[in-house]
């Protein structure tokens, strides 16, 4: 499998679960534009939950990734309110763990999936970044793919990053 | 056990999040007697200082993985305690523990339900505890 298949297969269960969740909690249909490669780490949105991932494919490659969901702050405000079902208008703390909880489900759901396809998946807490144009740490080597969504509230974006580690180097 | 719209609910999570939609669902089913803990730990003294005025707990809907004391060891204390033994426990689990309900049923849990849950499932589940 080369390497842009192995991305591609990692992808999808993120995609999907994104979905479910969107679907199921905050009772909206997502579309997702054309994915893009992309350099530099000022995230493109003002709101980012991350989960770094890792963990091993059939049990003999080791490999590094992380999952970024990052919303435009009107956009994030409308998506709070639709899935509390309380009127938000400006961001708070009331909303503050709203990302991290969506990346929460997220990933556990993509987990699922990724076990069948071989893969053990060993994840940490996600970690919520605010502010404009602010700065996200990518796993060493990895590269970033960004896919655009869109939904009822605004766009917002998913990006995936993968890499297998080469055993000697790891 | 029948559902009363003023049955006390205890709901039990880490995340401010979980909590206000378990909440707001519930409401929206038409529940009126709610409270909230944001793990085990703070959920327990709520139970017994509850029981212990005379107006205990009829219901808790309680997160899996929390800090402090988890779902799975609050549901562990109260069927140690014979006055808890039949109060009905719903566990909210992420997908990724779901091999855990299995544990959960071995430990006298009512029902479960998987995030991401719409209010409809939710519905249902507490349905089937109160049947």
């Amino acid at each position: 499998m080369s390497d842009s298949e192995a991305f591609l297969k990692f992808s999808k269960p993120f995609l999907d679960a994104t979905k479910s969740v969107f679907e199921t909690m905050i009772s909206t249909t997502i579309s997702s534009g054309k994915p893009e490669f992309r350099s530099g780490n000022a995230s493109l949105h003002d709101i980012t939950s991350i989960i770094p991932v890792s963990g091993t494919i059939n049990d003999k490659d080791n490999y590094s990734a992380q999952f970024v969901i990052s919303f435009p702050e009107p956009t994030y405000i409308k998506i709070a309110s639709a899935m509390i079902m309380e009127e938000y208008t400006v961001y708070s703390e009331e909303i503050e763990d709203v990302g991290n909880e969506i990346s929460n489900i997220i990933m556990g759901n993509a987990k699922r999936d990724l076990t069948t396809q071989g893969y053990t998946t060993s994840m940490t807490v996600p970690n919520m970044i605010r502010g404009e144009g602010h700065v996200i740490t990518y796993p060493k080597n990895t590269k970033i793919v960004s896919f655009p969504i869109n939904c009822d509230h605004g766009e917002f974006i998913i990006e995936i990053c993968f890499t297998k580690i080469d055993q000697d180097n790891s | 056990m029948g559902l009363k719209a003023d049955m006390k609910i205890l709901v039990v999570d880490d995340m401010t999040t979980m909590r206000k939609i378990v909440k707001n669902m519930l409401k929206k089913m038409g529940f009126t007697n709610l409270s909230e803990a944001d793990d085990g730990a703070t959920a327990w003294p709520m139970i017994e200082e509850a029981m212990a005025a005379g107006e205990p707990y009829e219901f808790i809907v309680s997160d899996w993985n929390m800090p402090q004391m988890q779902g799975i060891d609050l549901l562990r204390k109260l069927r140690a305690d014979a006055r808890y033994k039949a109060l009905p426990f719903l566990m909210v689990t992420a997908e990724t523990e779901q091999s855990n309900v299995v544990v959960a049923v071995k430990e006298g849990v009512s029902n479960f339900v998987v995030k991401p849950f719409s209010e409809q499932v939710l519905k249902e589940k507490i349905s089937k505890i109160f049947v």
